[in-house]
């Protein structure tokens, strides 16, 4: 499997966000303790439900996205490359600008997904 | 927008706000030989790929030559540039199009790095250089 180089990436939420710089997504499952007096010393454990979140960040560069309201997130590794691409939908819990004398404003979201991932990278 | 574009924008931006007695050089412009007074751009350090989408960020130096080393009375006239007040200020130049005639999406003067002196052609000029931050655009 060869490298991706990570500048070739976007965020989309309708239409490419312009000037993001990074976006991290956190797929998981809760692994929940099924040990019984019958499962002895060791730990048994259970795949239960999945959930997915991330978040995404860069300078501003168009209106602030807004927070709570239903969207389709893809997050691509190559944006030219729909099939290095994580996609589903959910809402933005949070949105963070930051303002600083010696640099230029910078935006920094955070994501909930909500229900499964539509579209895992095939390659 | 590329480096010549850019560096034309810094040039117009400079001239619009000190209209007379200013020679600048883009740079696309470099000349051998030195008209006084005159500011040289230069690219300076740049960083590439910092955003998903296609940008960069530079940094431009413009060197300001005033006189030839042998008058260093001639520093004194460096003030009037390096000033954060008054028509020859290059602060308030700048600051007056931080999109540098629509070349670039922002930018900030960054320092002044004091007067000096700046090797040009063989002939040494009494000078002082500015830092400029540019935050490109495609």
């Amino acid at each position: 499997m060869a490298r991706v180089a990570g500048y070739q990436g976007q965020v989309n939420i309708g239409g490419a966000i312009l000037g993001t710089r990074e976006w991290s997504l956190d797929e998981v499952v809760a692994a929940v303790d099924s040990s019984g007096y019958d499962s002895g010393q060791p730990k048994t454990f259970v795949a239960c439900q999945t959930e997915w979140a991330g978040s995404f960040s860069g300078p501003k560069n168009q209106r602030p996205e807004a927070i709570g309201l239903p969207v389709t997130f893809i997050f691509y590794e190559i944006a030219a490359d729909a099939t290095r691409r994580w996609e589903g939908g959910g809402f933005i819990t949070s949105c963070r600008p930051v303002s600083t004398v010696d640099g230029i404003v910078m935006y920094s979201y955070d994501f909930q997904g909500s229900g499964a991932i539509a579209a895992h990278p095939t390659a | 927008m590329g480096i010549e574009t850019i560096g034309t924008g810094i040039k117009t931006t400079i001239l619009t706000a000190i209209a007379t007695g200013l020679r600048v050089y883009a740079s696309n412009e470099i000349p051998d030989t030195l008209e006084l007074p005159c500011a040289l751009i230069l690219p300076g350090e740049s960083e590439y790929a910092t955003a998903y989408d296609v940008s960069s960020d530079l940094t431009f130096r413009i060197v300001l030559c005033i006189s030839k080393q042998d008058t260093p009375s001639a520093f004194s006239k460096i003030l009037d540039y390096i000033d954060t007040t008054g028509p020859l200020s290059i602060w308030i130049a700048l600051a007056a199009d931080k999109t540098m005639n629509a070349t670039c999406h922002t930018s900030k003067l960054i320092k002044n790095l004091g007067v000096g002196y700046t090797a040009w052609g063989n002939i040494v000029y009494l000078s002082t250089e500015f830092e400029l931050a540019i935050w490109s655009k495609p």
